[in-house]
């Protein structure tokens, strides 16, 4: 895998050099500023494959430089990982938002950069290679009717909403989120009917009924602090990092007011309309470093129990379409 | 008795990782002058900001190597330092910097014993 390393410390340079020439799988470039890095990047041959980036370097910082290099379409899916000194939760909040996909403290543990490197690599290989297959799919829409490029369950990436990061970062930035920082609340949005839109539209469709329902929680949210993914299988996992709470009835309210005219039309004209449901998930909770994952799974689960009892309700009172408001709703009969 | 270290930097070849940890004793040398020189320009109103700065910086540095080459209690110090530095600045920036003084004063004993004891330096790091 070829590497750029970023880092101003001599030391670390020598260390990462040392490290990567082992693992004997990478070809190691390294810069001592990001300045520099970004003149190596409008001179190199062939594209990176992955970036580790040292934060606090003086003149352009690592957070920047890991911004502009995301900025740019052809490390657009590139894995970003950065390697820093500074554990403290602005600047690994900071390190997400600019586009990172990992987080590793220094002094970094060898084998626990080397096992990051083979995820990275695999991230990046099944990135390059499902955006290579949902570009041949694409241009072929027409053609194949509604065979989409990924599945119900596949992770996507929200376009252009606010808050959203990938589904794997936001499991990193958990993973770096430790008892000792404020607290998080973890909560989840399930798109009831994400079965039926899914089967019934192609996948640009599909794509804009998630970025939708996407562009109205993060409206509710706009006050907030927090990071939200898409998490495939209609699930909406969010991450509210300012500690004050929340409560998912009044959630469930606020998301309906933005939800209201949400609808989808297919190519064949029908009109599917996304039911919502908000789980209850971990509220105002200082999350065991061991346990941060389980926070976001059980969060997931929560508001896969809800939709579930709503879709047996509907099914039971044999109401069989439901717009927007009536699914929010659900939670609370849900809970 | 030394601490054990609880990061490990196994596999790099003793002689290449032993240059390595010759090279960042060297530039210990240096940075210890540089912090002994920021620490006396706390005292100047002038320059205060600019020498804790720099002293924050260059302690943010020795965090995150020390413990590597088998220095932890020099790791913890150095963080120790950058903290101080960190939380005076949220406080306020015209506090009192005199806990800052005492910690770098530790630090800088600390990283002296390093250089002198340089020819039987501890390979604790490695396994």
């Amino acid at each position: 895998m070829k590497i750029l390393a970023v880092d101003d410390d001599e030391t670390h340079r020598d260390l990462l050099a040392l490290s990567l020439k082992q693992m004997a799988l990478h070809d190691l470039k390294l810069c001592d500023s990001g300045e520099s890095a970004l003149m190596e990047l409008t001179q190199e041959a062939t594209p990176y494959e992955c970036f580790l980036l040292d934060i606090d370097m003086p003149g352009m910082d690592g957070i920047e430089l890991c911004r502009r290099i995301r900025a740019m379409p052809k490390y657009e899916l590139a894995p970003i990982v950065m390697l820093s000194g500074l554990s403290d939760r602005v600047h690994i909040e900071a390190a997400f938002d600019a586009g990172a996909s990992d987080y590793l403290t220094k002094p970094f543990d060898e084998l626990d950069l080397s096992a990051r490197l083979y995820l990275a690599r695999k991230h990046g290989q099944q990135r390059r290679q499902f955006a290579r297959v949902r570009a041949e799919i694409e241009d072929v829409r027409t053609e194949l009717g509604k065979k989409k490029a990924f599945t119900l369950a596949t992770p996507l990436e929200l376009e252009d909403v606010a808050g959203s990061i990938e589904y794997l970062a936001l499991e990193n930035f958990l993973l770096q989120t430790s008892e000792k920082l404020a607290a998080v609340d973890v909560i989840a949005v399930k798109i009831v009917n994400v079965a039926e839109i899914f089967q019934k539209t192609t996948s640009s469709e599909f794509r804009f009924a998630v970025n939708s329902v996407g562009d109205a929680i993060a409206e509710t949210l706009r006050l907030r602090k927090y990071f939200m993914a898409y998490a495939g299988n209609g699930q909406f996992p969010i991450i509210l990092r300012d500690g004050l709470g929340i409560d998912p009835e009044t959630f469930s309210a606020d998301i309906a007011c933005y939800a209201e005219e949400m609808e989808i039309r297919t190519m064949s004209g029908e009109i599917l309309v996304p039911q919502l449901v908000v789980g209850s998930g971990m509220r105002n909770g200082f999350i065991p470093r061991k346990a941060n994952l389980r926070a976001l799974t059980s969060a997931i689960d929560d508001a896969e129990e809800c939709a579930a009892r709503i879709a047996e309700n509907q099914s039971s009172s044999g109401k069989g379409k439901h717009g927007a408001i009536d699914g929010l709703f659900g939670w609370l009969k849900a809970s | 008795m030394r601490q054990e270290s609880k990061r490990k930097f196994s596999a790099a070849p003793s002689e290449e990782f032993e240059a390595v940890r010759l090279r960042y004793l060297d530039t210990m040398e240096t940075t210890i002058i540089e912090l002994d020189a920021l620490l006396g320009a706390i005292g100047r109103p002038d320059v205060q900001e600019r020498a804790l700065e720099g002293i924050r910086f260059r302690a943010h540095k020795i965090s995150g190597t020390a413990e590597t080459f088998g220095y932890p209690r020099m790791g913890q110090l150095a963080h120790q330092v950058e903290t101080a530095v960190d939380q005076r600045a949220r406080l306020s920036e015209s506090g009192p910097t005199k806990k800052i003084e005492a910690l770098v004063e530790v630090l800088l004993v600390e990283m002296e014993q390093a250089l002198d004891a340089r020819v039987y330096a501890p390979q604790a790091a490695r396994v």
